[in-house]
């Protein structure tokens, strides 16, 4: 058979259905649909302007999210999870009736003990909305903040390796292939900027340490249109590669041409029905746009020495991590609905000390900048921050152990996370984990339960976020996730 | 002379038959001819027929053409069957001057042709007299309720012109006047084409039914080649008649709401167990053409949630405070959220913002408004949430407008004029409110730790 005209007849198939579910139903997927393609008779296809329908059944309390990815899982013993106890145990054996017989990686399966390694770093008691809080020393900045921090000690995954890992926080599987958190959003609630992506993702690269891949489906659509994948920006000069006009090509030149490929593009998707020409469309279109927006932007002229100071040293470093939160901070204030950064470099696996150190220094200070310059600025009141790795790392030593030196393994049964903003409960803990900090003794909460949370805030019921696909409907929390309500206003 | 040749126009529905009678006698005389049955008798007849069918073809196209100038019709559709009628009585005159001469297969090809520019021809013409869709009528899935879908902006809100006027007209009036058929100019698919009127001029004048030409047509005694819906079709009831009669007088709107009382409102769609209504919104007129201009200069208007019609909406840094004032004042009971950063709103503007009946939160974070401005402000009964962060604005005028905000719950005031101990006189005044400065950014351990010691003393653990 010929492979257009098969392909035609299922897509006439499909849109049978498709417009069937649409007169029937009504269903939720289709006015999401709706929406993120701006299919609305007043604002016309392809503009990429939502529709005033929404999938918000909540009223939202965070408009936005800036997502803080610490890749490679940084150690939740040595920042967040103070266990002063295990000072006296160090070096002893860790108890099997702890341990009971849990999955461990290859890396340290082989290993003929498992040796309690207390953290060498002092901790320090910050006052919050509940009793206070002991944080470490490495994150002083961070920790200064605590009265707007929500600390979740008892987050757990399925993933015991980086690559599901990541993916299970991206998308809500281990599996590859599924649309990332932030197309759901951008999907879900459409733009609230005509100019820029709806999704935009900038990474900063290891300050020491183990770096693992980061491939760009951890931030793509899947089976979403593809208009929702996210797009990320480079530091330095070129954020966007190939974005600018070459020499010579003036931009009204360079609108005849898009107008001329649009018209092809638009014959070929009649042609074919296939989404993914709109989708390119209006990816050409957003790119003509982002030729004006993305260097006003990137351009920092416009801020006091007083607020780039705020951010650390590293402020006019491209892509360090003091760059990109700035970055972060002018993308929330034009209105970007998913923000993610990735800080790579976490995997501790030996010379933990050093390359945490490294680590903490390069994030500290521009981290709390931005939820300072987020909060003076009003901002932080509708923007939902998370700071997350993939998991926890282990409390007994991976390699050889010192009082100044030792490593850590992949720790997935508890780790640490802290929330701020966008109807965040400010400066409270929430879950604990026991005297070794390896098992959750209250309050355990799934990274499904964190998702389900955020998309709440976001005026969004995670149950009703769905999309067909392959003949059943898909939603991020696939058919988990409880919302943490002890952490929400 | 003039009465004569509209006598000849509207012979066109009598005439139009011919041709499509003749073309299967013509069809069954050369599939005759294929079996070798051509004696001179059946060719002669054959080409009669031939040249009888061009020329009755020709006759139809002519009394079409005639009628098209006299009748109302008007439209797609009808230009359309414009074009293809001529097309097919050309085609036919061709068709018959090559049957004399061509072989058979050729003639037959010639008939298939005549056939297939015939099927739309004639499908048109159908559907300019008994409607678009009458065909597959009886195929289609039963249309959702009236108010959904109605207009552009999707599945609406109702209003007293989507519950209880375009139902009627959906049913009685619609089929003829729409976007490709528009009979005498007037469509009335939509309240905006309905308020454009006919061609002979507007036909509803807000708050005066007798002197609306749709309420005197529909009026009219049985039998007035003026009456409407015309003769042969079932009139509108007298309910009917005073639905819209009653509509008209109360201004003609298309955003009021439907009075209490009244016809039933029509069925909604049941939602699901547990789930929340999806309610929809009006957008027809000036809500309409106020978002979209918004979104043509830049803005951003969306709606919080779906289950009421509080809009948010966020202006670009371009627009004026004129256009503004203008786009937000059809909006303004529905905003709840507004943002319009680093800009410089006036007296106007912020006198029409004082007016949002519902306004929750207003952020004009970087504005550079002057000292006083803000006092239009003062009474709002629900702002709960101003941004005023980076904003050049003095304390003057400003500490007593926040003072006289009811609702007002948290202000950020980072960058502005207001001095601390300002702050804290209003935080006195008002113990609820919450006055950000932005100056207490971050604070000191309250307890360290001395240097941690890692020994082995512990008992081990079991």
């Amino acid at each position: 058979m010929d492979p257009l005209l098969e392909r035609g007849l299922l897509l006439t198939r499909r849109r049978f259905f498709s417009s069937a579910a649409t007169t029937f139903g009504a269903g939720l997927g289709t006015i999401a649909l709706a929406s993120a393609m701006g299919s609305d008779a007043v604002t016309g296809p392809a503009t990429g302007v939502p529709d005033l329908a929404t999938v918000r059944r909540i009223a939202p309390k965070a408009k936005r999210v800036i997502y803080l990815h610490m890749e490679g899982a940084p150690s939740q013993l040595d920042l967040f999870d103070y266990k002063p106890g295990l000072r006296s145990r160090f070096d002893q054996d860790l108890p099997n009736s702890v341990r009971n017989g849990q999955r461990i990686t290859g890396m340290t399966s082989g290993q003929s003990r498992f040796p309690v390694a207390p953290s060498m770093f002092r901790f320090n008691k910050y006052a919050n909305n509940q009793d206070g809080v002991w944080l470490s020393e490495l994150l002083p900045h961070t920790a200064s903040m605590a009265k707007e921090l929500c600390f979740i000690h008892s987050l757990h995954t399925e993933a015991i390796n980086h690559e599901p890992g990541i993916t299970f926080f991206q998308t809500g599987t281990q599996q590859a292939g599924r649309p990332s958190f932030g197309s759901w959003v951008g999907y879900g609630l459409g733009s609230a900027n005509q100019n820029l992506p709806t999704f935009v993702v900038l990474i900063t690269q290891a300050a020491a340490g183990n770096v693992q891949a980061l491939s760009a489906r951890l931030w793509g659509s899947g089976f979403l249109p593809s208009q929702h994948q996210g797009c990320r920006l480079r530091g330095g000069p070129e954020a966007v590669l190939y974005l600018k006009d070459p020499k010579g090509v003036r931009r009204d030149d360079r609108r005849e041409m898009l107008d001329l490929i649009a018209d092809l593009n638009r014959i070929d998707a009649e042609r074919t029905l296939d989404p993914e020409t709109q989708a390119r469309i209006s990816q050409y279109e957003m790119a003509y746009r982002m030729q004006m927006s993305v260097p006003e932007l990137t351009d920092y002229s416009d801020e006091s020495p007083e607020t780039l100071a705020m951010y650390g040293p590293e402020i006019n470093k491209p892509n360090s991590f003091a760059a990109n939160c700035l970055l972060a901070r002018r993308l929330a204030e034009r209105g970007v609905r998913f923000i993610q950064l990735f800080m790579r470099g976490w995997d501790a696996h030996n010379n933990l000390p050093t390359e945490i150190r490294s680590q903490c220094q390069a994030v500290d200070q521009p981290q709390a900048a931005l939820i300072k310059d987020l909060k003076r600025r009003g901002l932080l009141d509708d923007t939902l921050v998370l700071w997350a790795g993939e998991f926890g790392r282990t409390v007994y030593s991976q390699g050889t152990l010192t009082e100044t030196n030792y490593g850590r393994d992949h720790h997935p049964r508890c780790f640490t996370v802290f929330l701020a903003g966008g109807g965040i409960k400010p400066g409270i803990t929430h879950g604990k984990t026991d005297e070794f900090g390896y098992n959750i003794i209250e309050n355990p909460v799934e990274v499904h339960d964190l998702h389900a949370t955020l998309l709440r805030l976001l005026g969004i019921d995670h149950t009703q976020l769905t999309y067909r696909h392959q003949g059943r409907d898909f939603r991020l929390t696939d058919v988990f996730g409880k919302v943490i309500e002890p952490i929400i206003v | 002379m003039h009465t004569l040749i509209e006598f000849f126009g509207r012979l066109h529905p009598l005439l139009l038959h011919t041709p499509l009678g003749i073309l299967p006698a013509v069809a069954i005389l050369e599939l005759l001819s294929l079996r070798a049955l051509n004696e001179p008798p059946l060719r002669t007849a054959r080409l009669l027929l031939w040249w009888v069918f061009a020329l009755s073809a020709v006759l139809a196209a002519a009394t079409g053409v005639v009628l098209s100038r006299e009748s109302e019709y008007g439209g797609q559709l009808l230009d359309r069957h414009f074009y293809l009628g001529i097309a097919l009585a050309g085609l036919s005159v061709a068709a018959a001057a090559l049957a004399t001469k061509s072989s058979v297969k050729l003639r037959l090809g010639l008939l298939s042709l005549v056939g297939i520019v015939m099927i739309p021809t004639g499908h048109l013409g159908a559907s300019l007299t008994h409607g678009e869709g009458f065909l597959t009528a009886p195929f289609r899935q039963p249309t959702p309720p009236a108010g959904v879908g109605a207009t552009p902006l999707g599945v609406a809100e109702e209003t007293w012109f989507s519950a209880r006027i375009m139902p009627i007209f959906e049913n009685a009036c619609v089929s003829c006047h729409n976007e490709s058929k528009a009979k005498g100019g007037l469509m009335l698919h939509s309240y905006d084409a309905m308020m454009k009127g006919a061609t002979a001029g507007a036909v509803v004048v807000p708050s005066d039914p007798e002197g609306s030409e749709l309420l005197h047509r529909i009026t009219l005694p049985t039998g007035d080649e003026f009456r409407m819906p015309p003769d042969g079709k079932a009139g509108l009831t007298k309910e009917e008649i005073a639905a819209i009669s009653d509509w008209i007088r109360a201004g003609a709107s298309g955003i009021a709401k439907p009075p209490a009382g009244g016809p039933a409102e029509p069925p909604r769609p049941t939602p699901q167990a547990g789930s929340v209504p999806f309610v929809p919104i009006t957008l027809s007129g000036e809500p309409a053409t106020a978002i979209r201009k918004l979104r043509e200069s830049g803005c951003v208007v969306e709606r919080r949630t779906m289950n009421d019609d509080a809009l948010v909406i966020t202006l670009a840094s371009t627009l004026s405070n004129a256009a503004a004032v203008e786009l937000l004042s059809p909006l303004g009971p529905s905003i709840t959220d507004l943002t319009w950063p680093g800009a410089t709103p006036d007296d106007s503007l912020l006198r029409a913002i004082r007016s949002m009946p519902r306004l929750d939160r207003l952020d004009l974070r970087g504005a550079r408004p002057h000292d006083k401005a803000l006092s239009a402000l003062a009474g709002h009964p629900t702002l709960a949430t101003l941004n005023l962060s980076g904003s050049s604005i003095g304390e003057e005028g400003l500490l007593a407008t926040l003072e006289s905000l009811p609702s007002l719950r948290m202000v950020f005031l980072w960058g502005s004029g207001v001095k601390p101990e300002s702050a804290a006189a209003l935080v006195a005044a008002r113990p609820k409110l919450v006055v950000d400065l932005g100056l207490s950014l971050g604070e000191a351990p309250v307890e360290q730790e001395d240097p941690p010691v890692l020994k082995n003393v512990a008992p081990a653990a079991k």
